[in-house]
């Protein structure tokens, strides 16, 4: 019952990430909705999400396939791995989340990339990875403040 | 006397009110008698205020049950006016992107008109949603013309090349993007290297010895070799130059002319082979 909700938020992700300047700041709005899935499933759901962004993320981008795909299987992964440790209603929990689990997909691109013979020169490749995490960050803690508000008023409204 | 006026008073008073009649009869037709003359001042003065209060005391009720009707009237007036100044701005702004849009499309024609070879408008519909590649697709495919290596352009200079062409859409590689090159040509000294993109909103003007005249502002067109940039068409300025680490070449960095970030409309021309 929940799958339906979650491609409907899938699609909207995309039809914003496609839209002028999101991309060339850099902002990944697949990954935050990766990470904010995977700190609520388990592993292999977490990690399906990741699949199925990256791989969304992959088929629309000119780059080769596989990239983001894997990358980001790996950090829902990672970020349902974390949500044993985390207190995950805490804003800025989920932003550090977000940090962390950025820098880790970039790099991890930028290494697949070197293996494919595709990678940009590393001071661009470095340039890229900063402006990425920087503003998926910050867009990222954004998502988390209406995130956490809404399901505080829907599941605590006491504390809300 | 007394006695006997006290018994005739109607008839006194009657002949007094005779005397003013005759009085009234005499003056009438004087000049002084109809304009503003002491008297009626006087009286106006002194009867207005009682006769404001007394229509007051009169109205009031009046008044009051009519407001209340209006009211009402009022009210329903006004959120009939509120809807209609809504819909009004709507339209207006409506009307205000129309315009900007004519007149950008326009602008689009006439620049087509001065173009030398047959360019297509193209509108782009999507941007890549990868942060390592820059590329955006346009609402033209193989059905309208438009084949891989097309160059595609805009006003101000080289945009990228078609990747892929499907029959209705097509995918741009733009020039910053990691895998673009383009051979270009220093406008001033006519020195030639490659421009390479850097997957962010800078070129690389690779392939250039140390002792070339490159200076900064410098303009960097395309040389028109490697077969698919056609020759002439702004890429970018020179912003930065440095010596390379081991003293042979210089490391330039070009600005691209283009603002890919504002970009909206493109020329997609036809591949170099169909007009060299």
């Amino acid at each position: 019952m929940r799958i339906p909700k979650e491609i409907l938020w899938l699609f909207l992700i995309f039809f914003i990430q496609q839209l002028p300047l999101v991309s060339d700041w850099g902002i990944d709005l697949p990954l935050i909705f990766v990470v904010l899935i995977g700190i609520r499933s388990h592993g292999p759901q977490a990690a399906g999400w990741g699949f199925v962004s990256g791989a969304i993320q992959d088929l629309l981008s000119s780059g080769g396939i596989g990239i983001n795909t894997i990358a980001k299987t790996f950090v829902g992964l990672g970020a349902s791995l974390l949500r044993m440790h985390i207190y995950r209603e805490r804003i800025l929990t989920q932003a550090f989340l977000i940090m962390g689990l950025s820098i880790f997909h970039e790099i991890f691109s930028y290494l697949l990339m070197r293996c494919d013979g595709e990678a940009p020169r590393a001071e661009d490749a470095l340039g890229i990875c900063a402006r990425s995490v920087l503003f998926t960050t910050l867009v990222g803690l954004v998502v988390c403040v209406f995130v956490v508000r809404f399901r505080r008023r829907r599941f605590d409204p006491a504390t809300a | 006397m007394v006695k006997f006026l006290l018994k005739n008073i109607p008839g006194l008073f009657l002949i007094i009110i005779l005397l003013c009649c005759f009085w009234l009869l005499l003056h009438r037709g004087s000049a002084r008698f109809y304009s503003a003359s002491p008297y009626k001042t006087e009286a106006t003065s002194f009867w207005m205020p009682v006769q404001e209060s007394v229509d007051w005391v009169i109205s009031f009720p009046e008044n009051t049950l009519n407001a209340i009707r209006e009211l009402g009237n009022l009210r329903k007036e006004v959120n009939r006016l509120q809807l209609e100044n809504q819909s009004l701005h709507i339209e207006l702004s409506n009307q205000n992107s129309t315009e900007s849009e004519l007149s950008r499309l326009k602008e689009i024609l006439q620049i087509k008109a001065k173009l030398p070879h047959q360019a297509k408008i193209a509108r782009i519909i999507a941007h890549d949603p990868s942060t390592w590649n820059k590329s955006f697709v346009i609402d033209l495919g193989s059905e309208d013309g438009v084949e891989a290596d097309s160059p595609v352009i805009s006003e101000e200079g080289i945009v990228g090349r078609v990747l892929e062409a499907d029959p209705k859409h097509s995918r741009v590689l733009l020039l910053t993007d990691k895998e673009s090159s383009v051979s270009g040509i220093d406008q001033r000294s006519r020195v030639t290297g490659i421009i390479q993109g850097t997957g962010q909103n800078r070129f690389r003007y690779g392939y250039v010895n140390a002792g070339e005249d490159i200076q900064n502002n410098d303009l960097v067109v395309s040389s028109g070799l490697g077969g698919i940039y056609p020759k002439g068409y702004a890429i970018g300025t020179v912003v930065k130059k440095s010596q390379s680490e081991n003293g042979l070449s210089v490391d330039i960095e070009v600005a691209p002319v283009v603002d890919f970030g504002a970009l909206d409309y493109v020329f997609v021309l036809p591949p170099i082979s169909v007009y060299e």
